[in-house]
């Protein structure tokens, strides 16, 4: 009986070895199946260095001088006119000159203020570039690992970036599966859409947000 | 009157998983038509995924579920907010320990997923975790494995649905469930009932499976609560949710798939996702009288 538990303890002993075992060398395989696309190493220097940057100033103190610092960097970092356009989906064929005109203004003090507010919550965080996935040239997604931000895991952050003009640029942010550009999207086309396809009622309501951010 | 899409500061969770409890009541909801669009993933897998979740697209029940939506706010801001709210001040050591905790108890449950999906390589990685946390992490309290290079993936059965090819159906809002949609409705509530925790601790009808259950409800909340409160910024919440809950699950299905995820030409005129038709303007919903609520 005595014999039958020790044995029983032993070969539960080697099978949790074995896992342990068994853990460790799978610990060593997963990034490799994640690098089979193409890297591209020139956007995964433009992700570092401008996500560094903005976090940077993100951890100045808030004042108004911040918020203009920070609206700079937006403005040299991200490709406004395509996401202000990306944005309004469909209604970016129906929309008017001077609606279009009025929502770039309204839309992009909105995203400035969403940019500072979201990214705000990990300005305290260390950044580093973990992979990039080359969609096609000029179109690529880097990974980032956001850690010590707020609690939990470290997060994984992806930057899609996109070559104009030799430059690169960022076009949208993905946290947990979510990129904000396309939920943005399907937030403004809903919004359109229920107020009976009126733009007009999107840029009044951006325009509010905005105003009162 | 007030509408809908009003802008409070707390809205419903967009739970991470489904809480074991409430997923029966989807066992009740009548007439849900299981799996309308089986294997559409599939038939379809550059659109189907993260783009094609477009207004009208997917959500043939948007009325009731902006009803339900308002409802689920309601009782959100009434009950569970306040909770939440309490419970954040507690150090986030604390939190991170129950955190830990409940995860542990989901982890044989996401080896069985695993499994079902043929990752047996993600099922051995969870097995490791389950038995590194429950023993050296002090019964799960400390993740220890993701220090030692083991990070922690979870699967679900609405996941394990859509790796082998089914189409997520209709998306429904629950009070209390929150975001699903018929797939992963139905994942989650099968994931309740095979439970290998619940199983071993005799059943869904125990104290500790209560316990469980308003533990990872309270979690669930909790680590929500920043995104909740980036709600705020959305001008259709509703359609806000909808869309960031679609995206996870289509992300989480990719990644069991292997595959990149699926998304838009921002130089497209046209995007994928809006090539259905538009919704017939519902009178109750969004933009047009939330401009009545300036914050």
């Amino acid at each position: 009986m005595t014999m039958f538990s020790s044995s029983l303890t032993d070969t539960i002993r080697l099978t949790r070895r074995g896992l342990v075992l068994a853990a460790v060398a799978l610990a060593l395989s997963p990034a490799a199946a994640l690098a089979q696309a193409a890297r591209d190493p020139s956007a995964e220097q433009f992700v570092q260095a401008a996500a560094q940057k903005v976090l940077a100033i993100l951890n100045e103190p808030a004042t108004a001088q911040r918020s203009r610092t920070f609206d700079q960097a937006v403005e040299e970092l991200v490709a406004m006119p395509k996401i202000s356009n990306f944005v309004l989906g469909k209604y970016g064929r129906t929309i008017t000159p001077a609606q279009r005109a009025r929502f770039d203004v309204a839309f992009r003090r909105y995203a400035e203020g969403v940019y500072e507010k979201r990214l705000g919550e990990y300005r305290h965080a260390a950044l580093k570039v973990v992979g990039s996935q080359v969609r096609k040239p000029g179109d690529v997604i880097v990974r980032t690992q956001l850690s010590g931000g707020p609690p939990g895991d470290p997060l994984i952050a992806s930057w899609r970036v996109t070559q104009d003009g030799g430059a690169w640029k960022i076009i949208d942010l993905e946290f947990k599966g979510v990129w904000l550009a396309i939920t943005q999207q399907q937030d403004f086309v809903s919004t359109v859409d229920n107020a009976g396809g009126d733009v007009g009622v999107l840029i009044g309501q951006l325009e509010r947000d905005a105003s009162h951010g | 009157m007030r509408d809908f899409s009003e802008r409070d500061s707390h809205r419903a969770a967009p739970p991470r998983r489904v809480l074991p409890a409430v997923s029966l009541a989807l066992a009740l909801v009548p007439a849900t038509p299981v799996f309308a669009t089986p294997v559409a993933d599939a038939a379809r897998p550059a659109a189907a995924t993260a783009t094609a979740m477009g207004p009208a697209h997917g959500d043939p029940f948007e009325r009731t579920n902006r009803r339900m939506y308002a409802l689920s706010n309601a009782i959100d801001r009434a009950i569970l907010a306040p909770i939440v709210h309490v419970y954040l001040r507690a150090p986030a050591a604390l939190r991170d320990r129950v955190s830990a905790f409940i995860y542990n108890l989901g982890e044989p449950r996401t080896a069985a997923n695993d499994v079902l999906q043929g990752r047996p390589r993600a099922a051995g990685k969870t097995l490791a975790r389950l038995v590194i946390n429950s023993t050296v992490g002090v019964g799960g309290l400390f993740d220890v494995a993701s220090r030692a290079g083991l990070a922690g993936s979870q699967a679900d059965f609405g996941q394990t649905l859509g790796r082998w090819g089914a189409g997520t159906g209709p998306y429904l809002f629950f009070p209390f469930l929150g975001p699903t949609n018929v797939r992963d409705g139905l994942g989650g509530l099968i994931d309740s009932v095979s439970d290998p925790v619940a199983w071993a601790t005799g059943g869904l009808g125990t104290t500790f499976a209560g316990a469980r259950g308003g533990v990872t409800t309270l979690d669930t909340r909790a680590q929500a609560d920043s995104e909740i409160q980036a709600l705020d910024d959305a001008i259709d919440p509703y359609a806000t949710i909808r869309s960031a809950y679609l995206q996870n699950r289509a992300a989480t299905v990719d990644q069991a798939r292997g595959q990149a995820p699926s998304l838009p030409d921002f130089d497209d005129p046209a995007p994928a996702s809006e090539t259905a038709p538009v919704a017939a303007p519902a009178s109750n919903t969004a933009a047009a009288s939330n401009s009545a609520h300036p914050e």
